[in-house]
């Protein structure tokens, strides 16, 4: 058996990553804080419940990346050759389901509301003396859940970009897109105040419809990373260009007539294999081996690539 | 920040309107009520709500009287079941219902309740209105503080 290698981010990263962990952890105590929050002040909005549904699973991403932190760069073991970076994915995946279950969920709950045409009643709290509506209230408590997670989202968007890292980019997505479900939540109270208790189950409807929105995309990006599609940027825009670079840095060699790279990611690193048509005279081991060392420096996320030489190429099948 | 605009926005408009009457209510129960008819159903509870020759007696009918009071609107009474004036309740057909209902009563999920008002033997006190009525809760609401203070 043989296993591979050790993983350990370029000392520019490692930073980033230190950093990355200490903001997830504010994300997790701020996301619970909110939770409390808006449960304590929650009354009977439909819409305020779907926000707070969904601040309570927006701390699973978080918490999924740093659980999965702990264990992604465990060097491989006899039983686990291929090491732990797939933990990520299956982190990944688990939020998607969460979140695409409370969509679905959140989506039922809140027609229900609406079809029933249940009014909902907001009634008033004492505060040093004063009888303040509870409304007001919830306004600044969806206000809190708010601006927050903006601010942390944005910071960590940029950080999911440098280290490759899926889930905490949809965590941070999420995140940044967070206010507009609080001001969703936040209209639909005023809707009440107004006396239009239709205004916070439609408010409840569009907040689920973006939970299910969300949780279909996950589910579906996790699902293909899963099933090892080949590797994308990390807004899944366009393929990533590794891909061209290593073909690139190999074709160019003088030992090699031809070359196709299969590369697939296990978190956020790239396995893969590349299959070489050798040069009549040359020297294969040597040039096999060199090859590895170069090709590995182009890219730290490029993490294990074994070499192959062939006689011929298949013809290139598939869309 | 366009989002912190936009908020400060709402949140203005709101405060604004807040100057008029607001909460409002959804069926308009306040309206009805002020300065004419307080349509009250009445459920029997020992010690709370009661009827003595004909006419409702208890400590939550007192109330109920000086919270008319201050309303300026005279009484109708509806003596019946809780389970035939939940449902008239429900639909806004009566503007209250007092029965010594607590905190915790199952009938929560279909009608409205004050916070507590009072607390006896460890059951918090409470009255019950149509959902969603938030104008006259806010009104009963206020009521209730005061009373609370008066009775201290």
């Amino acid at each position: 058996m043989i296993t591979t290698g050790d993983f350990e981010f370029p000392e520019k990263l490692q930073k980033t990553f230190k950093r990355t962990i200490w903001l997830e952890w504010i994300t997790v105590g701020y996301l619970i804080s909110v939770v409390v929050v808006m449960y304590l002040s929650m009354g009977n909005s439909q819409a305020m419940k779907a926000a707070w549904l969904e601040d309570l699973l927006s701390l699973v991403p978080a918490i999924s990346f740093l659980v999965a932190s702990r264990f992604y760069n465990k060097p491989a073991t006899k039983k686990f050759l291929y090491g732990y970076h797939r933990v990520y994915s299956i982190a990944f995946l688990c939020g998607s389901v969460a979140l695409f279950g409370m969509g679905i969920f959140l989506i039922v709950d809140s027609t229900i509301a609406l079809v029933k045409a249940e009014h909902p009643t907001i009634g008033a709290i004492t505060l040093f003396g004063n009888t303040i509506w509870m409304g007001w209230v919830m306004i600044a408590a969806l206000t809190y859940s708010a601006v927050p997670a903006v601010i942390l989202g944005r910071k960590k968007l940029p950080l999911s970009e440098k280290l490759h890292n899926k889930i905490l980019h949809t965590d941070a997505q999420a995140q940044k897109a967070d206010w507009m479900t609080a001001v969703a939540a936040i209209v639909g109270i005023i809707g009440i105040g107004f006396g239009l208790w239709w205004m916070d189950a439609a408010a409840a409807i569009f907040i689920s419809i973006s939970v299910l929105k969300d949780g279909i995309n996950s589910l579906k990006d996790s699902v293909t990373g899963l099933m090892d599609e080949i590797p994308t940027t990390i807004d899944k825009q366009k393929e990533e260009p590794i891909m061209a670079k290593l073909h690139e840095s190999i074709i160019e060699l003088d030992w090699v007539d031809d070359v196709r790279i299969r590369l697939r990611e296990a978190g956020n690193v790239f396995f893969g294999e590349a299959f070489i048509i050798p040069k009549k005279d040359a020297n294969i081991l040597d040039n096999i081996e060199k090859t590895r060392q170069r090709v590995l420096q182009i890219d730290w996320k490029l993490h294990d690539l074994v070499i192959t030489v062939v006689k011929e190429l298949p013809e290139e099948n598939g869309g | 920040m366009r989002f912190f605009i936009q908020l400060s926005l709402i949140l203005s408009i709101a405060f604004l309107t807040a100057c008029g009457r607001y909460p409002q209510d959804a069926r308009g129960t306040l309206e009805e009520a002020l300065n004419d008819t307080l349509k009250v159903g009445v459920a029997i509870h020992e010690g709370w709500v009661m009827i003595q020759n004909d006419e409702p007696k208890g400590r939550e009918v007192l109330l109920t009287k000086a919270f008319a009071k201050e309303l300026n609107a005279t009484i109708e009474w509806f003596v019946a079941d809780e389970s035939e004036l939940v449902p008239l309740l429900e639909k806004g057909e009566i503007h209250m219902l007092i029965g010594g209902f607590t905190k915790n009563s199952p009938w929560k999920k279909h009608v409205g309740f004050t916070n507590p008002y009072i607390k006896v033997d460890n059951k918090q006190h409470v009255i019950a209105i149509p959902p969603g009525e938030n104008a006259f809760l806010m009104r009963l609401e206020q009521f209730l503080n005061e009373y609370q203070n008066i009775k201290e």
